[in-house]
Protein backbone atom coordinates (compact mmCIF):
# COMPACT_ATOMS: atom_id res chain seq x y z
CA UNK A 1 0.00 0.00 0.00
CA UNK A 2 1.41 3.36 -1.09
CA UNK A 3 1.47 6.05 2.22
CA UNK A 4 2.22 9.16 -0.24
CA UNK A 5 -0.66 11.66 -0.29
CA UNK A 6 0.06 13.26 -3.74
CA UNK A 7 2.00 11.63 -6.63
CA UNK A 8 2.71 12.87 -10.13
CA UNK A 9 4.64 11.87 -12.60
CA UNK A 10 5.85 14.01 -15.92
CA UNK A 11 3.29 16.84 -15.63
CA UNK A 12 3.12 18.99 -18.70
CA UNK A 13 1.43 21.97 -19.46
CA UNK A 14 0.72 23.90 -22.86
CA UNK A 15 -0.92 26.87 -23.41
CA UNK A 16 -3.44 27.32 -26.60
CA UNK A 17 -0.15 27.82 -29.07
CA UNK A 18 1.34 24.52 -27.79
CA UNK A 19 4.19 26.30 -26.10
CA UNK A 20 5.22 23.80 -22.94
CA UNK A 21 4.72 25.47 -19.75
CA UNK A 22 5.56 23.37 -17.67
CA UNK A 23 7.80 20.39 -18.56
CA UNK A 24 7.87 16.65 -17.20
CA UNK A 25 7.28 17.88 -13.27
CA UNK A 26 7.38 14.75 -11.05
CA UNK A 27 6.68 15.68 -7.05
CA UNK A 28 5.42 13.45 -4.54
CA UNK A 29 4.54 13.88 -0.64
CA UNK A 30 3.91 12.26 2.27
CA UNK A 31 1.98 12.39 5.47
CA UNK A 32 3.41 15.44 7.38
CA UNK A 33 5.92 16.61 4.73
CA UNK A 34 6.28 20.16 4.22
CA UNK A 35 8.13 20.84 0.22
CA UNK A 36 8.88 24.00 -1.16
CA UNK A 37 8.66 25.50 -4.54
CA UNK A 38 11.03 27.65 -5.46
CA UNK A 39 11.66 30.24 -8.32
CA UNK A 40 11.33 32.76 -10.50
CA UNK A 41 8.30 34.94 -12.22
CA UNK A 42 7.36 32.37 -15.12
CA UNK A 43 8.96 29.00 -13.85
CA UNK A 44 5.48 27.47 -13.85
CA UNK A 45 5.33 27.56 -9.95
CA UNK A 46 1.77 28.73 -9.78
CA UNK A 47 0.41 26.66 -12.74
CA UNK A 48 1.82 23.31 -10.96
CA UNK A 49 0.05 23.82 -7.99
CA UNK A 50 -2.94 24.97 -9.61
CA UNK A 51 -2.79 22.03 -11.93
CA UNK A 52 -2.97 19.67 -8.69
CA UNK A 53 -5.92 21.36 -7.30
CA UNK A 54 -7.41 21.29 -10.99
CA UNK A 55 -8.18 24.89 -11.34
CA UNK A 56 -6.36 25.40 -14.60
CA UNK A 57 -6.78 28.62 -16.27
CA UNK A 58 -9.11 27.72 -19.37
CA UNK A 59 -6.79 27.15 -23.11
CA UNK A 60 -3.97 25.32 -20.69
CA UNK A 61 -3.65 21.07 -22.21
CA UNK A 62 -2.43 19.36 -19.32
CA UNK A 63 -0.69 15.39 -20.04
CA UNK A 64 0.53 13.42 -16.90
CA UNK A 65 1.88 9.94 -16.56
CA UNK A 66 0.95 9.46 -13.46
CA UNK A 67 -1.21 11.43 -10.74
CA UNK A 68 -2.43 10.24 -7.66
CA UNK A 69 -3.62 12.04 -5.12
CA UNK A 70 -4.95 10.10 -1.66
CA UNK A 71 -6.00 13.04 0.19
CA UNK A 72 -8.00 16.37 0.09
CA UNK A 73 -6.31 18.94 -0.88
CA UNK A 74 -7.12 22.91 -0.34
CA UNK A 75 -5.00 25.71 -1.58
CA UNK A 76 -4.19 29.35 0.08
CA UNK A 77 -3.69 32.13 -2.43
CA UNK A 78 -1.55 34.90 -3.10
CA UNK A 79 -3.90 38.01 -3.23
CA UNK A 80 -6.58 37.60 -0.31
CA UNK A 81 -8.69 40.37 -1.61
CA UNK A 82 -8.90 39.16 -4.81
CA UNK A 83 -10.02 35.76 -3.37
CA UNK A 84 -12.36 36.90 -1.08
CA UNK A 85 -16.39 37.95 -2.00
CA UNK A 86 -16.18 42.42 -1.44
CA UNK A 87 -19.77 42.19 -0.96
CA UNK A 88 -20.40 39.41 1.58
CA UNK A 89 -19.02 39.38 5.28
CA UNK A 90 -16.05 37.85 5.90
CA UNK A 91 -17.49 35.50 8.71
CA UNK A 92 -20.35 34.40 6.56
CA UNK A 93 -17.29 33.36 4.03
CA UNK A 94 -16.39 31.36 6.24
CA UNK A 95 -19.35 29.90 7.74
CA UNK A 96 -20.30 28.84 4.51
CA UNK A 97 -17.51 26.81 3.78
CA UNK A 98 -17.56 24.86 6.97
CA UNK A 99 -21.45 24.23 6.31
CA UNK A 100 -20.76 22.81 3.01
CA UNK A 101 -17.32 21.12 3.57
CA UNK A 102 -17.79 20.32 6.83
CA UNK A 103 -21.59 18.67 6.40
CA UNK A 104 -22.69 20.75 9.42
CA UNK A 105 -25.91 22.66 10.35
CA UNK A 106 -25.56 26.22 10.19
CA UNK A 107 -25.05 26.54 14.17
CA UNK A 108 -22.80 24.26 14.41
CA UNK A 109 -20.57 25.61 11.26
CA UNK A 110 -21.12 29.23 13.15
CA UNK A 111 -19.64 27.57 16.36
CA UNK A 112 -16.75 25.76 14.17
CA UNK A 113 -16.33 29.18 12.29
CA UNK A 114 -16.01 30.89 15.85
CA UNK A 115 -13.18 28.12 16.68
CA UNK A 116 -10.97 29.16 13.26
CA UNK A 117 -11.26 32.79 14.16
CA UNK A 118 -9.47 32.25 17.67
CA UNK A 119 -7.17 29.47 16.75
CA UNK A 120 -5.73 32.20 13.58
CA UNK A 121 -5.83 34.62 16.00
CA UNK A 122 -8.78 36.54 14.39
CA UNK A 123 -10.97 39.25 16.27
CA UNK A 124 -13.69 37.25 17.70
CA UNK A 125 -16.05 40.27 17.16
CA UNK A 126 -15.66 39.50 13.25
CA UNK A 127 -18.74 36.68 14.51
CA UNK A 128 -20.72 39.27 15.79
CA UNK A 129 -20.36 42.45 13.28
CA UNK A 130 -20.79 42.40 9.44
CA UNK A 131 -16.96 42.98 8.42
CA UNK A 132 -16.18 42.93 4.84
CA UNK A 133 -12.80 41.77 3.38
CA UNK A 134 -12.49 45.70 2.49
CA UNK A 135 -12.34 46.72 5.88
CA UNK A 136 -10.03 43.98 7.49
CA UNK A 137 -6.03 44.39 6.86
CA UNK A 138 -4.23 42.67 4.17
CA UNK A 139 -3.05 39.72 6.90
CA UNK A 140 -6.24 39.27 8.73
CA UNK A 141 -7.76 39.01 4.78
CA UNK A 142 -4.89 36.09 4.21
CA UNK A 143 -5.47 34.41 7.79
CA UNK A 144 -9.36 34.19 6.86
CA UNK A 145 -8.07 33.07 3.18
CA UNK A 146 -5.90 30.49 5.78
CA UNK A 147 -9.53 29.49 7.56
CA UNK A 148 -11.49 28.74 4.61
CA UNK A 149 -8.31 26.43 3.35
CA UNK A 150 -8.65 25.06 7.14
CA UNK A 151 -12.51 24.42 6.99
CA UNK A 152 -11.62 21.52 3.99
CA UNK A 153 -9.90 19.59 6.67
CA UNK A 154 -6.83 19.25 4.03
CA UNK A 155 -4.70 16.71 4.25
CA UNK A 156 -2.42 18.98 1.89
CA UNK A 157 -2.28 22.52 1.82
CA UNK A 158 -1.18 24.09 -1.12
CA UNK A 159 -0.27 27.63 -0.60
CA UNK A 160 0.22 29.76 -3.48
CA UNK A 161 2.85 32.99 -2.40
CA UNK A 162 0.16 33.32 0.70
CA UNK A 163 2.75 36.08 2.48
CA UNK A 164 4.63 38.29 -0.81
CA UNK A 165 1.68 40.71 -0.83
CA UNK A 166 2.01 41.30 2.91
CA UNK A 167 4.71 43.73 5.02
CA UNK A 168 7.52 42.11 6.80
CA UNK A 169 6.29 42.41 10.26
CA UNK A 170 2.91 40.73 8.51
CA UNK A 171 4.61 38.01 7.01
CA UNK A 172 6.51 36.64 10.14
CA UNK A 173 3.06 36.67 11.93
CA UNK A 174 1.22 34.92 9.08
CA UNK A 175 4.79 32.46 8.56
CA UNK A 176 4.64 31.57 12.19
CA UNK A 177 0.92 30.87 12.33
CA UNK A 178 1.56 28.86 9.16
CA UNK A 179 3.80 26.66 11.24
CA UNK A 180 2.03 26.26 14.21
CA UNK A 181 -0.51 24.98 12.55
CA UNK A 182 0.73 22.47 10.14
CA UNK A 183 2.70 21.03 13.50
CA UNK A 184 -0.89 21.48 15.31
CA UNK A 185 -2.94 19.58 12.46
CA UNK A 186 -0.18 17.46 10.83
CA UNK A 187 -1.05 18.44 7.37
CA UNK A 188 1.30 17.83 3.90
CA UNK A 189 2.03 21.19 2.79
CA UNK A 190 3.51 22.82 -0.93
CA UNK A 191 4.60 26.09 -0.43
CA UNK A 192 5.38 28.38 -3.44
CA UNK A 193 7.13 30.82 -3.41
CA UNK A 194 9.78 33.28 -4.77
CA UNK A 195 11.82 33.69 -1.69
CA UNK A 196 14.13 31.17 -0.86
CA UNK A 197 14.72 32.38 2.96
CA UNK A 198 10.94 31.51 3.40
CA UNK A 199 10.72 28.41 1.88
CA UNK A 200 13.71 27.22 4.14
CA UNK A 201 11.90 28.59 7.12
CA UNK A 202 8.59 26.86 6.40
CA UNK A 203 10.08 23.69 4.80
CA UNK A 204 11.92 20.52 5.05
CA UNK A 205 12.32 19.68 1.30
CA UNK A 206 13.11 22.31 -1.10
CA UNK A 207 12.58 22.30 -5.38
CA UNK A 208 13.80 24.83 -7.43
CA UNK A 209 12.21 25.74 -10.88
CA UNK A 210 13.26 27.29 -13.77
CA UNK A 211 11.52 27.94 -17.12
CA UNK A 212 9.02 25.02 -16.12
CA UNK A 213 11.15 22.41 -15.57
CA UNK A 214 12.47 21.30 -11.52
CA UNK A 215 16.39 21.51 -12.14
CA UNK A 216 17.03 20.53 -8.19
CA UNK A 217 14.80 19.04 -5.65
CA UNK A 218 16.26 17.95 -2.01
CA UNK A 219 16.46 18.02 1.44
CA UNK A 220 16.64 21.90 2.26
CA UNK A 221 20.02 21.85 3.36
CA UNK A 222 21.42 20.23 0.38
CA UNK A 223 19.82 22.85 -1.51
CA UNK A 224 20.89 25.79 0.49
CA UNK A 225 24.41 24.57 1.15
CA UNK A 226 25.59 22.29 -1.90
CA UNK A 227 23.58 23.16 -4.82
CA UNK A 228 24.73 20.95 -7.83
CA UNK A 229 23.15 23.81 -10.40
CA UNK A 230 24.34 27.01 -11.35
CA UNK A 231 20.82 28.59 -11.10
CA UNK A 232 20.46 27.17 -7.85
CA UNK A 233 23.73 28.94 -6.44
CA UNK A 234 22.49 31.70 -7.88
CA UNK A 235 19.41 31.85 -6.15
CA UNK A 236 21.25 31.08 -2.66
CA UNK A 237 23.47 34.57 -3.43
CA UNK A 238 21.10 36.28 -4.18
CA UNK A 239 19.77 35.92 -0.86
CA UNK A 240 20.22 39.58 0.63
CA UNK A 241 22.43 38.82 3.85
CA UNK A 242 20.67 40.86 6.96
CA UNK A 243 22.60 40.39 10.37
CA UNK A 244 20.48 38.82 13.13
CA UNK A 245 19.38 40.39 15.73
CA UNK A 246 20.90 39.37 19.32
CA UNK B 1 29.30 68.56 7.08
CA UNK B 2 28.12 68.94 3.47
CA UNK B 3 23.98 68.59 3.83
CA UNK B 4 22.74 68.42 0.59
CA UNK B 5 18.87 68.39 1.75
CA UNK B 6 17.67 69.44 4.86
CA UNK B 7 14.21 68.83 5.87
CA UNK B 8 12.34 70.22 8.74
CA UNK B 9 8.81 69.85 10.66
CA UNK B 10 7.45 68.73 7.14
CA UNK B 11 3.77 67.54 6.81
CA UNK B 12 2.24 66.94 3.77
CA UNK B 13 -1.43 66.10 3.06
CA UNK B 14 -3.85 64.04 0.28
CA UNK B 15 -6.64 66.45 0.89
CA UNK B 16 -8.25 65.50 4.26
CA UNK B 17 -5.58 63.06 5.13
CA UNK B 18 -2.20 63.48 6.13
CA UNK B 19 0.35 61.36 4.72
CA UNK B 20 3.27 62.86 6.59
CA UNK B 21 3.74 64.20 10.69
CA UNK B 22 6.64 66.85 10.99
CA UNK B 23 9.49 65.20 9.61
CA UNK B 24 13.06 66.59 9.93
CA UNK B 25 15.68 64.53 8.19
CA UNK B 26 19.57 65.61 6.87
CA UNK B 27 21.01 63.86 3.88
CA UNK B 28 24.60 64.33 3.95
CA UNK B 29 26.44 65.10 0.52
CA UNK B 30 27.96 61.63 -1.00
CA UNK B 31 25.71 59.38 1.05
CA UNK B 32 23.34 56.66 0.59
CA UNK B 33 20.42 56.94 3.03
CA UNK B 34 18.23 54.42 3.05
CA UNK B 35 14.42 54.89 3.78
CA UNK B 36 12.45 51.90 5.14
CA UNK B 37 8.87 51.21 6.15
CA UNK B 38 6.04 49.20 5.83
CA UNK B 39 3.58 49.91 3.14
CA UNK B 40 1.76 53.15 4.14
CA UNK B 41 4.63 54.48 6.54
CA UNK B 42 5.01 57.86 4.28
CA UNK B 43 8.51 56.93 2.31
CA UNK B 44 6.98 57.41 -1.11
CA UNK B 45 4.99 60.71 -0.10
CA UNK B 46 8.40 62.02 1.26
CA UNK B 47 10.00 61.22 -1.88
CA UNK B 48 7.37 63.48 -3.69
CA UNK B 49 7.51 65.63 -1.38
CA UNK B 50 10.90 66.68 -1.39
CA UNK B 51 10.85 66.63 -5.66
CA UNK B 52 7.84 68.83 -5.73
CA UNK B 53 5.55 66.52 -7.24
CA UNK B 54 3.62 67.02 -4.24
CA UNK B 55 2.75 70.64 -3.40
CA UNK B 56 0.61 70.09 -0.39
CA UNK B 57 2.73 70.28 2.52
CA UNK B 58 3.83 72.53 5.54
CA UNK B 59 7.35 73.16 6.80
CA UNK B 60 10.81 73.53 5.24
CA UNK B 61 12.67 71.85 2.08
CA UNK B 62 15.91 73.37 1.67
CA UNK B 63 18.26 72.00 -1.15
CA UNK B 64 21.67 73.02 -1.10
CA UNK B 65 20.37 75.81 1.39
CA UNK B 66 18.04 76.95 -0.87
CA UNK B 67 14.69 76.38 0.76
CA UNK B 68 12.23 75.11 -2.25
CA UNK B 69 8.54 75.96 -2.44
CA UNK B 70 5.74 75.23 -5.18
CA UNK B 71 7.64 74.56 -9.06
CA UNK B 72 10.79 73.66 -8.51
CA UNK B 73 13.42 75.68 -11.08
CA UNK B 74 15.19 73.76 -14.01
CA UNK B 75 18.33 73.82 -11.74
CA UNK B 76 16.84 71.81 -9.48
CA UNK B 77 15.63 69.44 -11.57
CA UNK B 78 19.06 68.62 -13.73
CA UNK B 79 20.25 67.97 -10.45
CA UNK B 80 17.56 66.21 -8.71
CA UNK B 81 16.44 63.01 -10.79
CA UNK B 82 13.94 59.91 -9.59
CA UNK B 83 13.51 56.13 -10.73
CA UNK B 84 10.19 54.66 -9.98
CA UNK B 85 9.04 51.48 -8.80
CA UNK B 86 6.99 50.34 -11.87
CA UNK B 87 9.22 50.80 -14.80
CA UNK B 88 5.81 50.15 -16.89
CA UNK B 89 4.21 53.12 -15.71
CA UNK B 90 7.30 55.74 -15.85
CA UNK B 91 8.75 54.91 -19.59
CA UNK B 92 5.90 56.11 -21.96
CA UNK B 93 5.15 53.10 -24.09
CA UNK B 94 4.55 55.30 -27.41
CA UNK B 95 7.74 56.57 -27.25
CA UNK B 96 11.48 55.28 -28.29
CA UNK B 97 14.16 54.86 -25.72
CA UNK B 98 16.13 57.24 -27.59
CA UNK B 99 13.24 59.92 -27.04
CA UNK B 100 12.67 58.62 -23.07
CA UNK B 101 16.09 59.33 -22.69
CA UNK B 102 16.99 62.69 -24.35
CA UNK B 103 13.50 64.31 -23.51
CA UNK B 104 15.51 65.60 -19.77
CA UNK B 105 18.19 67.01 -21.71
CA UNK B 106 16.31 69.24 -24.10
CA UNK B 107 14.43 70.13 -21.44
CA UNK B 108 18.20 71.29 -19.94
CA UNK B 109 18.53 73.17 -23.51
CA UNK B 110 21.49 70.33 -24.42
CA UNK B 111 21.09 69.83 -28.60
CA UNK B 112 18.70 66.83 -29.57
CA UNK B 113 21.79 65.36 -31.51
CA UNK B 114 24.26 65.85 -28.87
CA UNK B 115 21.81 64.19 -26.45
CA UNK B 116 21.78 61.04 -28.44
CA UNK B 117 25.45 60.77 -28.56
CA UNK B 118 25.72 60.95 -24.73
CA UNK B 119 23.06 58.52 -24.12
CA UNK B 120 24.72 55.91 -26.56
CA UNK B 121 27.44 56.11 -23.93
CA UNK B 122 25.48 55.69 -21.05
CA UNK B 123 23.21 52.61 -22.64
CA UNK B 124 26.48 51.00 -23.02
CA UNK B 125 27.43 51.40 -19.43
CA UNK B 126 24.19 50.35 -18.31
CA UNK B 127 24.75 46.52 -20.79
CA UNK B 128 22.06 47.42 -22.79
CA UNK B 129 21.83 46.39 -26.41
CA UNK B 130 23.55 48.43 -28.61
CA UNK B 131 19.66 49.35 -30.81
CA UNK B 132 18.18 50.14 -27.15
CA UNK B 133 17.41 53.59 -28.37
CA UNK B 134 15.82 53.30 -31.66
CA UNK B 135 12.94 50.17 -29.59
CA UNK B 136 10.31 50.95 -27.90
CA UNK B 137 9.74 50.10 -23.76
CA UNK B 138 7.86 46.88 -24.66
CA UNK B 139 10.65 44.94 -26.20
CA UNK B 140 12.70 44.60 -22.80
CA UNK B 141 12.86 42.85 -19.91
CA UNK B 142 11.33 43.78 -16.99
CA UNK B 143 15.04 44.84 -15.57
CA UNK B 144 16.76 45.97 -18.52
CA UNK B 145 13.50 48.40 -18.42
CA UNK B 146 14.63 49.76 -14.80
CA UNK B 147 18.43 49.62 -16.25
CA UNK B 148 16.51 52.20 -18.94
CA UNK B 149 14.66 54.19 -16.01
CA UNK B 150 18.03 54.37 -14.07
CA UNK B 151 19.87 55.68 -17.61
CA UNK B 152 17.09 58.50 -18.00
CA UNK B 153 17.60 60.00 -14.58
CA UNK B 154 21.45 59.87 -14.74
CA UNK B 155 21.08 61.52 -18.23
CA UNK B 156 20.63 65.23 -16.34
CA UNK B 157 24.03 64.27 -14.25
CA UNK B 158 22.22 64.99 -11.34
CA UNK B 159 23.49 65.15 -7.69
CA UNK B 160 21.03 63.68 -5.76
CA UNK B 161 19.51 60.53 -7.18
CA UNK B 162 16.51 59.31 -5.86
CA UNK B 163 15.38 55.61 -5.77
CA UNK B 164 11.70 54.64 -5.10
CA UNK B 165 11.45 50.97 -4.55
CA UNK B 166 13.49 50.65 -8.00
CA UNK B 167 13.94 46.99 -7.33
CA UNK B 168 10.67 45.95 -5.96
CA UNK B 169 9.29 44.82 -8.98
CA UNK B 170 12.55 42.67 -10.11
CA UNK B 171 13.52 38.80 -10.08
CA UNK B 172 15.73 38.08 -6.87
CA UNK B 173 18.52 37.41 -9.22
CA UNK B 174 17.96 40.40 -11.52
CA UNK B 175 17.46 42.08 -8.24
CA UNK B 176 20.99 41.52 -7.33
CA UNK B 177 22.26 42.80 -10.51
CA UNK B 178 20.59 45.82 -10.56
CA UNK B 179 22.00 46.55 -6.87
CA UNK B 180 25.76 45.99 -7.99
CA UNK B 181 25.19 48.58 -10.46
CA UNK B 182 23.55 51.23 -8.60
CA UNK B 183 26.54 50.87 -6.08
CA UNK B 184 28.86 51.29 -8.51
CA UNK B 185 26.97 54.25 -10.53
CA UNK B 186 27.04 55.99 -7.35
CA UNK B 187 31.03 55.25 -6.69
CA UNK B 188 31.66 56.50 -9.83
CA UNK B 189 29.64 59.33 -10.17
CA UNK B 190 29.85 60.39 -6.64
CA UNK B 191 26.25 60.72 -6.19
CA UNK B 192 24.16 61.34 -3.20
CA UNK B 193 21.15 58.80 -2.85
CA UNK B 194 18.31 58.76 -1.28
CA UNK B 195 16.88 54.83 -1.97
CA UNK B 196 13.85 54.14 -0.58
CA UNK B 197 12.91 50.28 0.16
CA UNK B 198 10.68 47.77 2.30
CA UNK B 199 13.37 45.65 1.81
CA UNK B 200 15.87 46.06 4.90
CA UNK B 201 18.37 43.72 2.91
CA UNK B 202 18.89 46.31 0.24
CA UNK B 203 19.36 48.95 2.44
CA UNK B 204 22.07 47.12 4.40
CA UNK B 205 23.51 46.51 0.32
CA UNK B 206 23.60 50.17 -0.92
CA UNK B 207 23.51 52.37 2.12
CA UNK B 208 25.43 53.84 5.10
CA UNK B 209 22.44 55.63 6.62
CA UNK B 210 19.33 54.41 7.32
CA UNK B 211 15.79 56.19 8.54
CA UNK B 212 12.85 54.26 9.50
CA UNK B 213 9.29 55.65 8.83
CA UNK B 214 6.02 54.29 10.07
CA UNK B 215 2.95 55.88 9.58
CA UNK B 216 3.79 59.11 8.28
CA UNK B 217 6.54 59.65 11.26
CA UNK B 218 10.26 59.16 11.50
CA UNK B 219 11.38 56.61 14.10
CA UNK B 220 14.58 56.48 13.59
CA UNK B 221 17.63 57.42 11.87
CA UNK B 222 21.37 56.62 12.31
CA UNK B 223 23.80 54.85 10.50
CA UNK B 224 23.34 51.19 8.74
CA UNK B 225 25.77 49.95 10.96
CA UNK B 226 24.51 51.20 14.39
CA UNK B 227 21.08 50.06 12.92
CA UNK B 228 21.56 47.08 12.12
CA UNK B 229 24.04 45.89 14.93
CA UNK B 230 21.07 47.39 17.58
CA UNK B 231 18.02 49.52 16.83
CA UNK B 232 17.39 52.09 18.57
CA UNK B 233 13.54 52.09 18.86
CA UNK B 234 10.98 49.12 19.04
CA UNK B 235 9.57 49.31 15.76
CA UNK B 236 12.84 49.14 14.20
CA UNK B 237 13.45 46.08 16.19
CA UNK B 238 10.15 44.38 15.36
CA UNK B 239 11.24 45.38 11.72
CA UNK B 240 14.63 44.15 11.85
CA UNK B 241 13.77 41.20 13.16
CA UNK B 242 10.59 40.26 10.93
CA UNK B 243 13.21 39.72 7.62
CA UNK B 244 12.97 36.31 6.64
CA UNK B 245 16.49 35.03 7.24
CA UNK B 246 17.66 31.59 5.99
CA UNK B 247 16.79 28.36 7.59
CA UNK B 248 19.71 25.41 7.35
CA UNK B 249 18.41 23.12 9.42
Amino acid sequence: MDSRLLLIENLNLYNRSGTRLVKNVSLSLGPGETLGIVGESGSGKTLTLKSIIGLLPAGIRETCERREINGRCAMVFQSPLTSLDPLYPVFRQLVDVIELQQKLSRREAEDAAKQYLEQLSLPVDLAEKDRYPGELSGGQCQRILIALALACRPDVLLCDEPTTALDVTVQKQVMDLIRRLQQELGFAMIFVTHNLAVASQLCSRIAVMKQGEIIEMGPKEKILRNPVDDYTRELVDSVLPVPEVD
Amino acid sequence: MDRILEIRNLCAFYGDHQALFDVSLDLERHHALGLVGESGSGKSTLARAITGLLRDCTGEIRFEGERQNGRRSAEFCRKVQMVFQNPDASLNPKHRIGTILTDGMVVQGIPRKQAMDACRELIARMELPADTLERYPRSFSGGQKQRIALARALCTEPELLILDEPTSALDVSVQRKMLELINEIRRERDLTVLFISHDLGVIHAVCDDIAVMKGGRLQETGTCSSFFASPQTEYGRELLSAVPRIAYN
